[in-house]
């Protein structure tokens, strides 16, 4: 019988691959249990001895831990060297695990990289194969490891509260998309300009006597915090019932305590967290009534030739919409003193609810024309006006005619005009004219650019000449 | 030996021309020619239809020819065997590349930690053994994949979709035809499956329906190709060169990030099985030449021969993927690209001769007739 078996090759072969892989498979520890899961990364820089040192801040979660509870095995490790793939190295050599970045969604980068060349800064994560390139960028004026440790308290399963956020910027803020790959596709094209969606970091007052029992997390809309005033939903309510029961950290603690390479359990996180901003804010308020929150105010960092150059407020962001076919843009637009047939100086509200932008690249003699054909389905939300008639709340009509049309209008001309002023001014081509004009029109554009290059790949006031033209087309479905 | 059907020659044909077309062939096509891609691949793919459509077209009329000998009918015994070594070796130097491709895609969509010279030997024995039963059973083993991998090409593509800008494929020829042209040149050798199909012929069973069955595999390949391009291109812009497993990057690219994960992990799974199907397929192509060349039966000595030719060159640690383009880019190599075309085009003249014979063959036995029909009666 036995003689019958080893003459099936098929049971050979099998046999052979079996005895050849059973001293790997069998005493190599499994993989899993080698590897932390990074789902968030946060870069400060801080100039010691006049060399940059990258402070590289992780959030992670340790896989096939023991207890199987999510927050128990999340951590954050910070380690500062003088570049990123030598803190990678410490990270792993704190943590006695390899780093692994496909669950990587975010990226922080505080101000002090960002007045850096970023492609440096970016260089190690561009190259790795296991870091999706629809990784989003994040700049905030805060240092990202507070960002980092703030939004893992918040939503105690790693960086998912600020991957919502982001995602809502980029459907109803953002035109464009903030990822790594969109970062470096910007910086390798004519314009080298790109924006990036901003956070803040600010204390808000927490209300500790009713959140130290609940611990439920406020969530948006909570009164005290500031980032319902943006009216996006602030983050800093979710942390309150933890905040109030682990809130005796007192204020003299260092900022640094939960740095330097200490793996802190999630637990413990609120504690380091507040003790960090207490420290921040000199100490003068209790620290367990303060609560770092992120603020999502909407606002973009533009970067040009991969350094910060200025930044976006929510309406400028917003605009750059009406400019690009990609984002969602289902937004709102409010409509000062609208005077008319219905409305008397009346403040309407209405919503886009869907666009469809048609752009066009022509020339007008020597002049570039960049024209974009926005057509809008709108819906009236809200209308505000003394001695409101009650032919207002007629079901049966839309409202979006004449003067109401022609608000919208001049709206989002005055937008897109403001927007691209701002462009002009301080010579950022973030809604990709250039290329957009190298795609439909490359010889009059290449002749349009001779004057204005610099180098390989290299324009610079190529915006100066452009003329905007914007056309926009209401219809209302509802 | 069994013959496939046409059905199954269709499907293997579709397989061998998608899969390694999908790995790092767009990222090395971008860095010659920009987001010309999918312009090269057309390219490459109009020259290829002239050829596939002849050899089809002999393969529908004379199913049961083989590529020995048709040649040797056409062009003598020497000649013969010169020409099936050159395509031995044209189809190892194939399978050693895809070799080092599958390492690399391993490597860069799935474990970092691949020990090659480990996991090849196992690769090489079971695709060697399924070399061995004969073109049915890969054929058989395609036919059980072949709906799931189109459905990861579609879920792929539609991923890829996502957040596309078609635009990105314009200017079309930004840097002249001349480039594009260089480009195509160059990656002949990576494009030209079609000699694959040489392998096929006298193999495939007979059927009114037989060269639109494997045309339309070779068609939706291309088709498919050159849509996967543009999508890759649309997807990366002037990143492309950046981003060398195309099939694993092009699901990367998912705007909305908290909801949705990688999702490329399915198609990079599936893609594994493509590309160690069109590994046997190779090796089954070198195989039946080398044995054809040296008029040998089924020999198993020579199967272990391929594989440990395959294995030694695989594992020269100074061959990289920096040597390997230069010597895949070298001038030899376009010669050589440019060669193995040569008896694919023949074979439009071959048809002419095979018609001709025929109609002289007919012709005598008419005369035949006439003169035993005539002797009958005297």
């Amino acid at each position: 019988m036995f003689k019958k078996i080893f003459k099936n090759k098929i049971f050979v072969c099998f046999l052979i691959i079996v005895i050849m892989f059973f001293p790997s498979a069998m005493f190599t520890p499994s993989e899993i249990s080698g590897r932390v899961i990074i789902t968030a990364i946060g870069i400060d820089a801080t100039p010691i001895d006049n060399q940059i040192m990258y402070e590289v801040t992780v959030q992670m979660l340790r896989a096939g831990g023991a207890s199987g509870n999510t927050s128990n095995n999340l951590g954050i490790v910070s380690v500062t060297a003088t570049d990123i793939t030598a803190a990678l190295d410490l990270i792993q050599l704190k943590v006695g695990k390899k780093v692994g970045f496909a669950l990587c969604k975010l990226i922080i980068l505080s101000d002090s990289v960002s007045n850096e060349n970023l492609v440096n800064v970016l260089d190690y994560f561009i190259r790795s194969e296991q870091l999706g390139l629809n990784t989003v960028l994040i700049n905030t004026d805060a240092r990202a490891k507070e960002i980092i440790q703030t939004s893992a308290e918040l939503d105690n399963n790693s960086s998912f509260s600020l991957q919502r956020i982001m995602d809502f910027n980029m459907e109803h803020i953002n035109a464009t998309s903030t990822s790594i790959g969109d970062f470096f596709k910007e910086y390798y094209c004519y314009g080298k300009a790109s924006i990036m969606a901003f956070l803040q970091l600010e204390d808000i007052i927490s209300e500790s006597s009713e959140q130290s029992s609940g611990g439920s997390g406020g969530g948006a809309g909570s009164e005290s915090n500031k980032g319902s005033e943006s009216g996006l939903g602030g983050l800093g309510g979710g942390s309150g019932g933890s905040g109030g029961s682990n809130g005796s950290g007192g204020s003299g603690g260092s900022g640094n305590e939960s740095s330097g390479g200490q793996l802190t359990d999630s637990s413990d996180l609120t504690k380091k967290a507040i003790i960090t901003k207490g420290t921040l804010s000199g100490g003068v308020q209790s620290s367990s009534n303060m609560i770092p929150a992120v603020i999502n105010e909407g606002r973009s960092a533009v970067f040009k030739k991969g350094v910060k150059a200025g930044m976006l407020n929510l309406e400028q962001t917003r605009a750059i919409k009406w400019l690009k076919p990609s984002g969602d843009n289902r937004g709102t637009l409010t409509l000062k003193n609208v005077n008319g047939k219905d409305f008397h100086s009346a403040d309407v509200t209405v919503r886009v609810e869907s666009k469809n932008l048609k752009l066009k690249a022509y020339f007008d003699g020597d002049i570039p024309v960049y024209k974009a054909v926005v057509n809008i389905d709108v819906k009236v939300l809200e209308i505000l006006q003394e001695d409101i008639s009650i032919d207002l709340l007629s079901t049966l009509r839309t409202f979006v005619e004449w003067p109401l049309e022609d608000a919208i209008r001049a709206q989002i001309q005055s937008e897109t005009q403001d927007i691209f002023d701002y462009m002009k001014t301080n010579d950022v081509d973030i809604i990709g004219a250039c290329r957009f004009f190298s795609k439909y029109q490359l010889k009059k554009w290449n002749k349009y650019l001779e004057p204005y290059k610099l180098g390989e790949n290299d324009y610079e006031g190529y915006l100066e000449n452009i003329r905007l033209e914007v056309e926009v087309n209401i219809y209302s479905k509802y | 030996m069994k013959k496939i059907t046409a059905g199954q020659a269709g499907v293997l044909m579709f397989l061998s021309f998608c899969s390694s077309k999908f790995l790092t062939m767009p990222s090395a096509i971008s860095a010659m020619v920009g987001r010309d891609i999918w312009v090269v691949a057309t390219f490459a793919f109009i020259l290829e239809t002239i050829p596939i459509y002849f050899i089809l077209k002999f393969m529908q009329k004379y199913p049961d020819k083989n590529l020995k000998q048709v040649l040797e009918k056409m062009t003598g015994k020497i000649l013969t065997k010169i020409i099936i070594i050159f395509y031995a070796i044209t189809f190892f130097i194939k399978l050693v590349i895809l070799s080092k491709e599958i390492h690399n895609f391993l490597i860069d969509a799935l474990y970092d930690r691949v020990t090659w010279d480990l996991y090849l030997i196992p690769v090489l024995l079971i695709m060697g053994y399924v070399t061995f039963l004969g073109l049915r059973s890969i054929c058989r083993t395609s036919q059980i994949f072949i709906y799931v991998i189109v459905f990861a090409l579609i879920v792929a593509c539609s991923i890829g979709l996502m957040s596309a800008d078609i635009t990105n494929t314009l200017p079309i020829m930004q840097n002249g035809f001349g480039v594009v042209f260089h480009g195509t040149i160059k990656h002949l050798f990576n494009f030209s499956d079609s000699i694959i199909l040489l392998i096929f012929l006298g193999n495939v069973k007979p059927e009114p329906k037989m060269a639109k069955k494997i045309g339309f595999g070779i068609g939706s390949a291309m088709i498919i190709t050159i849509i996967f391009y543009i999508i890759f291109n649309a997807v990366y812009d002037n990143l492309s060169l950046g981003n060398r497993q195309g099939i694993a990057n092009i699901a990367q690219f998912i705007p909305n990030i908290s909801s949705v994960l990688r999702l490329d992990w399915f198609t990079t799974i599936i893609w594994i099985v493509v590309v160690l199907l069109k590994f046997s397929t190779l090796m089954y192509c070198v195989y039946v030449c080398l044995l054809d060349s040296f008029g040998l039966k089924n020999n198993g000595y020579v199967l272990i021969g391929i594989g440990v030719a395959v294995y030694l060159i695989s594992i020269i640690p100074t061959l990289n993927i920096e040597l390997t383009a230069k010597i895949f880019y070298s001038t030899p190599f376009t010669i050589m690209g440019l060669v193995q075309y040569v008896i694919p085009y023949a074979f439009s003249i071959f048809l002419i001769i095979m018609k001709k014979d025929q109609k002289k063959l007919k012709r005598n036995k008419i005369n035949g007739l006439l003169i035993s029909e005539a002797c009958k009666n005297v």
